[in-house]
């Protein structure tokens, strides 16, 4: 079950006082035993009294129960517990605590008579998935409504008023975004509020960004239209997941898969990395791993192993989102980076995969004989380019012409070891600038 | 509505502007026909139509976006003769770059081993280990000067490119001052460096005249008296005082000019270094000043008395003596200091005809005399005189790297039976020679294993890894049985023996 967002939460709550109380609570610090698996949520809460009270609710079709004398449905308790749960706080643990499973038990009795619903043995009630799935697309529906509206106001007063915007304007329509589950479009829109005051070439930043966010909903709008593959990759683009149990077990792929490189990056409240893989017939994948502070990713893969994995792969076109069904392990090494490809073959290959997915800005690309280079004096890029403020004072260079480095990218290592002779590199062609990922030098594999 | 612009770029502008300010004030203009925009159903108002224009903005930036021209490729690097250092070097030096099992001293120590070890077997440092060892070594001056040539082509070629690493690209990796150095190695024209020390900002100039001196003392000094007349006081005054890096006669001529300088600055600056040259005319004039005060008395003339100095006169207070105070108390025994400082050693064994030993024990103990004797030995590293003072029962730190290795390694281990770590010996080990003599280390060892050893830890800690000797590994092992598990010693002595153990595997690495 998808967690509830915190408006939902709120929604559920029979008055505003329960909600003030409620929130007081929805802290870790009284509560013990917590949990939740695909239908319900339980925990107990330390009261005045020497008991806890022990607290269950039914997510999937709504249902409360506390062991409080409190007359509000649902209690305080109930609402703070859903409260810890929609901020994620919660474990999912597949052991119930007794007081749950049994109240789980006595419903699912007297409902039907049938068996127990558990969650995970048995499937969740397909109507209510239905009216579930509804009343979730109804939301983000109004959500992309009112983002759009939100936009229309935004050009109407022109892009240099909305710069003078404090950064809670922005905050609030993420904020806005959330509740309607569109957190990718949240994340956008959060992030436009900050670049806008840390870009030089802001307008031109903050146009495009606007431009990207009208194809995403138009997109949204019409998206019975659109193929499933088209539909698989808007999802992404609105930032609605696929649970990972959806996936694991449709699309696999059996090894062996080659590691291309690997990226890692940190903003402070989330690490992630990104893992590209390639198949023996040249098919791409990129596997995504995340941790929140205080967790550890994954163990990285080392570019150029060989891996005997099976792959499930996420819905979307190509290059798709990858998942290790098992635990991947070596079954070797490459040092020679084939499929290698220029510059302009790799920036072309980019720009078609935006007929697909016309709000993809990052592309693999393998590039074959590239060197570094620094600007030519008085050569710089022209105005209609997308620009390269994002990017560094080093070139990547081939035949067919330049590409600058993406801001992020260390030079130094990729010098050293290619003394500046032409080698070959795995990398990822982000927003006009090329991120080197791995250098392959036909002896060794280099992670940048 | 307003017609279509020509040109992709002109309607891009165009759109910019109305974006801008807002398209109740600027129309939206249509986009070109060579774009072949299909719309489903045209957007009424404004609004809509800027957000529409801007996604096709969006796309066609992105997917028009190709490799620029232009853009000058790095010149590459130049073939390296020398063979990268071994898989099992350079896991070595990875790990003391990336995760150092010891402190950072000793890390520092470590990798100076290291790329010695390479120069000598002729190894340069992997490539892949380049850039992280650059970036420590711009810091490390001790790193620095061990690169020498261990970089390789490669890697002086890399330290060139990037402006915190270039003083590293110089081939003696000299660190900061290389220019000057190289200057003055190469042997280009003298009037070219020269020319580039007048820009340097006087901090560097500074710096650039210390580094030179230890390389060419001669042209450095012919430098600084070609540019006497046009440096601030304060730069007359630092130079001069670095003359004594170096110091010969030849500098004679001009700290004899500087006496007359009209800075008191520059006048102390000449003073101290003229102290380190006895031999001058300077140092005469003291030794005269001081042989009219010294007396051997007694009837078996076993007493050398010292007199205190008068007043002095214009010439004395060139010389470096405060001028006389009219109608206060005189400041005799300062007087009496900067004589002794600087005049010859020789004055007093000329006074007493006998050894600087017996003249040592002849001056009874007199304790301002023998202070300004001993800090004047200690400045010109006067071997006998070191052995004279310290037999006699001078006790200072600054005497014992003077004393001959046997002596030196007696006192210490004397130093180290007594109950406390004397300042005196504390100071000693740390100017001793490392790594120490297998005795030293034995003392040192026993020192750490009685009680309260802690406070011995604690001041040696930082050279013990280093210091120990490499063969004391199984008495160290030993220690560290019979030690308190969390005790700062048994900390200290456990890093011991991993260097020890890394100093093995490095000496295996490069065989």
């Amino acid at each position: 079950m998808a967690r509830w967002s915190p408006r939902q939460v709120s929604d559920a709550a029979p008055d505003a006082s329960s909600l003030t109380a409620a929130r007081r609570l929805a802290t870790p610090g009284p509560w013990r035993e917590t949990g939740c698996n695909e239908v319900l949520v339980w925990g107990q809460c330390q009261g005045s009294g020497k008991t806890p009270y022990q607290v269950s609710v039914d997510v999937v079709a709504p249902a409360y129960r506390c062991s409080c004398p409190s007359r509000k449905f649902p209690c305080k308790h109930a609402l703070a517990l859903l409260m810890l749960w929609a901020e994620g706080v919660l474990e999912d643990s597949g052991q119930m605590a007794g007081f749950a499973r049994e109240w789980a038990d006595q419903r699912a009795e007297r409902a039907s008579g049938g068996p127990a619903r558990h969650g995970g043995d048995t499937a969740p009630d397909p109507e209510a998935q239905a009216k579930r799935l509804a009343e979730r697309t109804a939301r983000m529906d109004a959500g992309v409504a009112d983002l759009r509206v939100w936009m229309g106001d935004l050009v109407r007063g022109g892009l240099a008023a909305a710069r003078t915007q404090p950064t809670s304007w922005w905050d609030q329509a993420a904020a806005r975004l959330v509740d309607a589950q569109l957190p990718a479009l949240a994340d956008r829109v959060r992030e436009a509020g900050s670049q806008v005051h840390a870009r030089p070439d802001w307008a031109d930043h903050l146009l495009t960004e606007l431009g990207r966010w009208w194809v995403i909903t138009s997109a949204w709008q019409r998206r019975e239209a659109l193929d499933p593959v088209e539909q698989a990759d808007l999802r992404v683009a609105v930032g609605w997941s696929q649970a990972s149990s959806e996936v694991r077990e449709v699309d696999q792929r059996p090894g062996p898969w080659t590691v291309l490189g690997a990226h890692r990056s940190d903003d402070g409240r989330l690490q992630q990395q990104r893992t590209w893989l390639r198949h023996d017939d040249g098919e791409l994948v990129v596997v995504l791993d995340f941790a929140g502070y205080g967790q550890s990713l994954a163990t990285p893969q080392l570019s150029g192993a060989r891996l005997d994995v099976t792959v499930a792969r996420y819905p979307g076109s190509a290059p798709r989102r990858g998942m290790f069904v098992d635990l991947p392990t070596a079954s070797g090494s490459v040092a020679t980076l084939t499929g290698g490809t220029t510059l302009a073959a790799a920036t072309e290959d980019a720009a078609r995969s935006l007929e697909t997915a016309p709000w993809r800005s990052r592309h693999p690309a393998a590039l074959a004989g590239v060197t570094l280079g620094r600007p030519s004096a008085g050569s710089g890029t022209s105005s209609r380019s997308p620009g390269t403020p994002g990017g560094s004072d080093w070139l990547v260079v081939d035949a067919t012409g330049s590409v600058p480095m993406t801001a992020d990218a260390d030079p130094w290592l990729l010098l050293a070891v290619s003394g500046a002779h032409e080698v070959d590199v795995f990398g990822e062609l982000d927003g006009g600038a090329f991120r080197p990922l791995s250098l392959w030098t036909g002896d060794a594999v280099v992670a940048l | 509505m307003t017609p279509p612009v020509g040109s992709v770029d002109a309607w891009i502008a165009e759109l910019r502007t109305a974006a801008l300010v807002g398209p109740a004030r600027r129309e939206v203009a249509e986009p070109p026909a060579e774009l072949a925009v299909v719309r489903r159903a045209p957007e009424a108002s404004r609004e809509p139509r800027l957000l529409e224009a801007a996604a096709v903005v969006d796309v066609l930036l992105r997917a028009g976006a190709r490799p620029a021209q232009g853009g000058t490729p790095v010149e590459p690097a130049p073939e390296d003769s020398r063979p990268v250092a071994g898989a099992q070097a350079a896991q070595l030096l990875h790990l003391l770059l990336t995760q150092p099992p010891m402190s950072r001293s000793a890390r520092d120590d470590l990798l100076v081993e290291w790329l010695a070890a390479a120069e000598a077997a002729g190894r340069r440092v992997p490539e892949v280990e380049l850039p992280r060892l650059l970036t420590h070594a711009a810091t490390r001056p001790s790193v620095a000067s061990a690169l020498h040539d261990t970089l390789g082509e490669r890697g002086r070629w890399l330290a060139s490119l990037n402006p915190d690493w270039s003083a590293l690209a110089g081939a003696d990796g000299s660190g900061a001052g290389a220019d000057v150095r190289t200057a003055a190695t190469d042997g280009r024209p003298a009037e070219d460096w020269a020319s580039a020390w007048q820009t340097l900002p006087s901090v560097e100039a500074v710096a650039a005249f210390g580094q030179a001196r230890l390389v060419d003392p001669a042209g450095a000094r012919v430098l600084l008296e070609t540019e006497w007349g046009s440096l601030a006081a304060r730069l007359r005054s630092e130079c001069t005082r670095l003359l004594t890096v170096g110091i010969s006669p030849d500098d004679e001529p001009l700290l004899e000019r500087a006496l007359d300088d009209r800075a008191r600055s520059v006048r102390e600056s000449a003073w101290r270094a003229l102290d380190q040259l006895p031999s001058s005319a300077r140092g005469e004039r003291m030794g005269r000043r001081l042989s009219s005060l010294l007396h051997v008395r007694g009837a078996l003339r076993r007493t050398l008395e010292v007199d205190v100095p008068d007043d002095p006169d214009e010439a004395a207070v060139r010389d470096g003596l405060a001028p006389a105070v009219p109608g206060d108390v005189q400041p005799r025994a300062q007087w009496l200091e900067t004589i002794i400082h600087g005049a010859p050693l020789s004055a007093w064994t000329e006074a007493t005809g006998k050894d600087p030993a017996t003249t040592v024990a002849m001056l009874r103990g007199d304790a301002a005399v023998l202070a300004a004797i001993t800090s004047t030995v200690v400045r010109r590293g006067d071997r006998e005189w070191a052995a004279a003072l310290t037999a006699r029962g001078v006790a200072d730190p600054g005497l014992v790297p003077l004393l001959p290795a046997e002596q030196r390694i007696a006192r210490l281990r004397a130093g180290l039976q007594a109950p406390t770590l004397s300042h005196e010996v504390r100071e000693a080990l740390h100017r001793e020679p490392r790594p120490w003599d297998p005795a030293l280390g034995r003392a040192v060892l026993q020192a750490l294993t009685r009680r309260d050893a802690e406070p011995v830890a604690a001041a040696l800690g930082a050279v013990l890894p280093t210091a120990l000797p490499a063969e004391l590994a199984p008495e160290v092992t030993e220690a560290l049985a019979g030690l308190d598990p969390d005790s700062r010693t048994r900390r200290v002595l456990a890093e011991t023996l991993q260097i020890h153990a890394f100093r093995t595997s490095l000496t295996e690495a490069f065989r």
